[in-house]
């Protein structure tokens, strides 16, 4: 079997790399160890070794750019033919200045027809497109021809799956997964009612996540990475990867929050309002950014941009995955409209019927681990925001009056921001005035 | 948990719409008027202005001769020396007419005098094939405007944006066509009795979808709903993005609908050779190029003047099933 | 009818304004330091600064391609005119529009203009809107023998006396449409005969005699601001150098001696001597006049030199009127 040349990965974050030069040619022998390439990234230059010994076969010409693990090579043992299917580059037309009439004999691979979208992925894949067969209009190979060949299984397998189109939205907002769901419509089609009926099986006061996913999955299951999952992975990746994030803690004293807390909930109960102590921290947070109009912006190209609303997201845990629907113009809500606009958009996250103007814009977002147990932690901003506040648990902590100890009940706040829009101090005068209208919580109903 | 109540709707026809838009605009500043043919008496061959004489008297809205250089320049002249006119080309077949003071005069008077104007200027005007009106009555000329600098081109594809763009560009300080469709007129949809404005150059997505995006204008919108029904039935799961402003071109959500997609065409009711879905084409080539697994197809009109027999008329103009079946030809086959 | 001194003697420092600047204008064209192409209107000064005489800035004018003339008697300022020409980030337009689109809003001059015959209707516009907002404004319209023949004379024409708008249209007519005589371009000699075809008087005046010229507009614009609706005023006057460009004489299509014979009755010593016949103005004083405006043209011309050219990204400025977002009245 000739021994494949993969491209080097070199670090996390290599997304693509340079065959800058080929050190052996086309055709040349190569023994183990000796210099066989120099690939270049954005970052580095590194020479790469030959790890097996024996004729080097060219994939790829000097200069391509493909990415970490793709196939750049074969070195064939003695009398190896080379794999079906795959044919090599022209050497001839790489030499430069060869002569005026050196036409470069075709590849194979500019007469096959492919769709630009299927080129793409067979080179990210390293799969030669000789070696794919193309079933689109006129043997074009598309996208799925790749996947087929690639092994990545159908690119929408949802087209599988005879659902209809609002069952597919309704699903995807719930982080459900298609296959998991039995359709009842014509020809097993899964409906919008099955959908529902396939959510509702949590109930809608659910507990946030903890729980739940444990008794949904089993060892050795496969998650696959789409819809609402995907999502988020790619956001929240790129979130870390685009900003440069610094989280601070701080210490509330939660003592008159509690205390507020409780009496509205006895007020406001009777009209089916349940103000929780993340409502308080929304209505700290919307004030305490009308004095700190930096944290609520967004970092352009060349500029931060402060936005003249206040919109603030309230991260909502579903069974698997999680929302942020937006409470729009904080700073211009009491708390009990807060309260009882969080409550509506958490319920309405839980069941799936959150529309999308609801999910879009926030400006600011806060997200909560207090109920899990959660005392301090890193969130991540939720692009394009600068920054993002965590709440963690109301817990019995000590002050100490010379060494008298006094009980008190504290919070830790947990906020990340972008420093490359807010630094530390300014971050952290905010953060303070957020504790301080927590601690003296009467300023919240003003 | 109850679904939530749908809000009260409150049905109004096109026609009603755009009606409603002049005269709510024109109680709102004393500086717009209209002024066109048949404008003020009739009420508009179309019934747009119905009314409108009645409440506002001869002097905001004006009859004309039959003389689009003079209303066009008339209305140029006007919105130069502090008005805000709203100019009526009966039939936008008629723009010949005054193409000079369109492209020439309104287009660049901005421009050629360093800015130091402002002209807040409203040409309206009727499109469409479908009435039995023949070839110099039913063109969809808005490829040649969306081509000039200094104009804008709406083009609303129901009531609600026929109100909502007509608002937008009355209060919009640029020259704005807004080009109505004929056929559209009796369609009847919910339209908010307040006056409210849809910003302009900003695209509307009116059907999410995953594996197929329509981007279609003017009454194409509706058929494009309907063709994305027909193609459910195969597994297609059509996006439909409706522009609403072809000129400026909200060129970042339709690109970003087709890399999601990652398969495309436009319609229109305008030949399909040079008509705007030739430039949506070029652009979504430009900028998703490598998300392209089919190319990017065009539904419009054949190559000829609109027909006047019915039967040929109704070739002529395009439909849900062909915009269905040229998706299908684009996929080959279905997939 | 008695004139006032002062005026007459604005009429003619109008005159010679238009006459130094169009002079050194061809100059600078002749020399290559002005790009493009010229429509210079010497000759013509005493239409321009007859009627200017009667506008206030409120009042409006619609020009030709022949503009400079317009905009110096409606009181341009010489310096952006001239920076204007050079295509300077300091001129009328920033540079953008040039010779053919120079314009000042506000003093109301609505913008010389490459078409033939645009003018006509924006015209129309400029008076329809000046009685919308209930003032008294006139609108002047300027446009040639060659400009009667568009479509745009007709519909303007038509309109404005339906709706007794208040507008003048001044006819320039100086013998030629572009290159082509009169005669061979239309089939009556007088466009003023065509006035009554649309209901409005049509008046002749002597375009060399400024003071003419002033008597006949006067009437004209009194009777639009009384509401009385339009007049067409024919200037019968002559341009002394090309259509485009400077050279007069020695042209294909027309005679030497025709522009000689005009010349006897070129409308600025005209004017001077009438007026030193009225004892307003001596020789002297009338050369004192001319020196000191060809001192004026001189240090605007230096000042369009030294002016800065628009940098690239003005290029794709001002296509737009930028509201803020949302912005409402």
């Amino acid at each position: 079997m000739p021994t494949e040349v993969l491209l080097l990965k070199a670090g996390m974050t290599m997304r693509e790399g340079a065959v800058a030069e080929w050190h052996v040619p086309d055709g040349g022998e190569v023994h183990t160890g000796q210099p066989l390439y120099r690939m270049e990234t954005e970052k580095i230059s590194i020479e790469v070794e030959a790890e097996a010994s024996g004729v080097v076969c060219h994939a790829v010409e000097a200069g391509a750019t493909v990415a970490p693990g793709a196939l750049i090579a074969y070195i064939l043992a003695d009398g190896e033919p080379l794999p079906p299917g795959v044919r090599s580059l022209p050497n001839a037309a790489a030499v430069p200045g060869k002569g005026a009439d050196a036409r470069p004999p075709t590849t194979g691979a500019q007469e096959i027809a492919a769709s630009p979208l299927a080129r793409r992925l067979a080179k990210e894949a390293g799969v030669p497109l000789a070696s794919i067969r193309g079933t689109g209009p006129g043997g074009r190979i598309i996208e799925d021809d790749v996947r087929a060949a690639t092994g990545a299984g159908p690119a929408d397998p949802w087209r599988e799956i005879a659902a209809s189109p609002l069952a597919r939205q309704l699903a995807a907002r719930a982080g459900l997964d298609l296959t998991s769901v039995q359709g009842t419509g014509p020809g097993g089609r899964i409906t919008r009612e099955d959908v529902e009926a396939a959510t509702s099986v949590q109930p809608p006061q659910a507990p946030p996540a903890a729980l739940a996913p444990a008794a949904n999955h089993h060892p050795g299951d496969r998650i696959p990475l789409r819809g609402m999952r995907k999502v988020i992975a790619e956001r929240m990746h790129a979130s870390l990867q685009d900003m440069a994030q610094l989280t601070m803690g701080m210490t509330v004293v939660m003592d008159e929050a509690v205390k507020l807390r409780s009496q509205l909930a006895d007020e406001w109960g009777p009209q089916g309002i349940r103000p929780s102590y993340t409502d308080l921290v929304i209505k700290a947070v919307a004030k305490a950014l009308t004095q700190y109009p930096r944290l609520n912006a967004t970092v352009g190209d060349d500029a931060i941009e402060l936005v003249g609303k206040i919109d603030l997201g309230m991260a909502v845990a579903l069974v698997d995955g999680l929302v942020v629907p937006v409470i729009r113009g904080a700073d211009r809500l009491g708390l009990r409209e807060i309260a009882r606009e969080s409550n509506r958009l958490a319920n309405a996250a839980r069941e799936g019927r959150l529309g999308i103007d609801e999910m879009a814009g926030s400006t600011f977002s806060i997200t909560a681990l207090g109920m899990n147990g959660v005392d301090f932690f890193t969130p991540i901003v939720n692009p394009p925001n600068v920054a993002i506040l965590g709440v963690g648990r109301i817990h019995d902590g000590v002050a100490w009056d010379g060494d008298r100890p006094l009980k008190r009940q504290e919070m830790t706040l947990s906020l990340t921001i972008d420093h490359r829009a807010i630094d530390g101090v300014p971050g952290a005068d905010f953060l303070g005035a957020v504790r301080d209208l927590l601690e003296a919580p009467y300023r919240l109903l003003i | 948990m109850t679904a939530t109540e749908a809000p009260p709707t409150r049905q109004l026809s096109y026609v009603g719409a755009v009606g409603e838009a002049f005269a709510q605009l024109m109680r709102e500043d004393p500086n717009v008027f209209i002024v066109g043919e048949d404008v003020s008496l009739y009420g508009s061959v179309f019934g747009v202005t119905r009314g409108l004489l009645a409440e506002f008297g001869a002097e905001r809205v004006v009859d004309t001769p039959i003389s689009e250089s003079g209303i066009m320049g008339l209305g140029l002249g006007a919105a130069a020396t502090g008005l805000r006119p709203v100019v009526d080309i009966m039939f936008m077949d008629f723009v010949g007419v005054c193409m000079d003071e369109i492209v020439n005069q309104v287009a660049k008077m901005k421009y050629m005098f360093g800015g130091k104007v402002k002209l807040p200027l409203t040409i309206h005007t009727m499109a469409g094939a479908g009435t039995s009106m023949a070839a110099q009555h039913s063109q969809s000329l808005e490829a040649w405007f969306c081509h000039v600098p200094g104009l804008k081109v709406v083009m609303p594809s129901g009531p609600y944006e026929a109100k909502g763009l007509m608002v937008a560009a009355v209060h919009d300080d640029n020259p704005v066509m807004v080009i109505n469709t004929k056929t559209l007129l009796g369609a009847r949809a919910h339209v908010p009795e307040e006056l409210y404005e849809i910003a302009l150059g900003k695209a509307h997505v009116v059907r999410q979808g995953t594996n197929f995006t329509i981007v279609a204008i003017g009454r194409m919108v509706t058929e494009s709903l309907k063709a994305a029904e027909m193609l459910a039935e195969d597994g297609l799961d059509v996006e439909v993005i409706d522009p609403r402003t072809l000129q400026p071109f909200d060129t970042e959500t339709v690109v970003q609908s087709v890399r999601k997609t990652h398969r495309a065409l436009i319609a229109h009711e305008a030949v399909r050779f040079g008509g705007i879905g030739a430039e949506f084409a070029a652009q979504i080539q430009e900028e998703a190029f490598d998300y392209l697994d089919a190319p990017v197809g065009r539904v419009g009109a054949p190559f000829s003047p609109v027909p006047f027999s019915p039967p040929l008329e109704k070739e002529y103009v395009p439909n849900a099933a062909r915009i269905a079946a040229e998706v299908r030809r684009i996929l080959g086959k279905l997939a | 009818m008695e004139i006032p001194k002062e005026t007459l003697l604005d009429i003619h420092r109008r005159m010679v304004r238009i006459r130094v600047f169009e002079e050194e204008a061809g100059k600078l064209m002749e020399s290559g330091k002005v790009p493009g192409a010229l429509h210079l209107y010497v000759g013509q000064e005493a239409v321009a600064a007859g009627v200017m005489a009667h506008l206030r800035d409120e009042d409006q004018i619609t020009s030709t391609h022949r503009g400079h003339g317009h905009l110096v008697a409606k009181g341009g300022d010489l310096k952006k005119m001239y920076a204007e020409l050079f295509g300077r980030a300091t001129g009328y337009c920033n540079g953008k529009g040039g010779s053919m689109h120079i314009s000042d809003l506000d003093l109301g001059m609505l913008g010389a203009n490459g078409i033939v015959g645009a003018g006509l209707v924006i015209a129309i516009g400029a008076a329809f809107s000046n009685r919308y907002r209930k003032t008294d404004n006139v609108t002047c319209c300027f446009f040639g023998d060659g400009a009667s023949n568009e479509g745009t004379f007709h519909e303007a024409a038509n309109m404005a006396a339906l709706y007794k708008l208040p507008v003048v249209f001044v006819c320039e007519n100086n013998g030629f449409g572009e290159y082509t005589r009169q005669d061979r371009h239309q089939a009556v000699h007088d466009v003023a005969d065509r006035a009554a075809g649309y209901g409005m008087p049509g008046v002749i005046t002597d375009g060399m005699d400024a003071i003419a010229v002033f008597e006949s507009a006067g009437e004209a614009i009194a009777r639009a601001r009384r509401g009385e609706g339009p007049t067409l005023l024919e200037c019968k006057t002559y341009r002394y150098f090309d259509h485009v460009g400077v050279r007069g004489m020695g042209v294909s299509y027309r005679d030497d001696s025709e522009v000689i014979e005009w010349r006897q009755r070129d409308p600025i010593p005209l004017m001077e001597r009438k007026l030193s016949e009225l004892g307003i103005l001596t020789a002297e004083q009338a050369a004192g006049v001319r020196e000191g405006t060809l001192l004026e043209v001189r240090e605007a011309i230096a000042f369009a030199e030294a002016s800065p050219f628009p940098s690239a990204d003005q290029l794709l400025e001002d296509v737009y009127t930028i509201t803020a977002a949302g912005g409402k009245r």
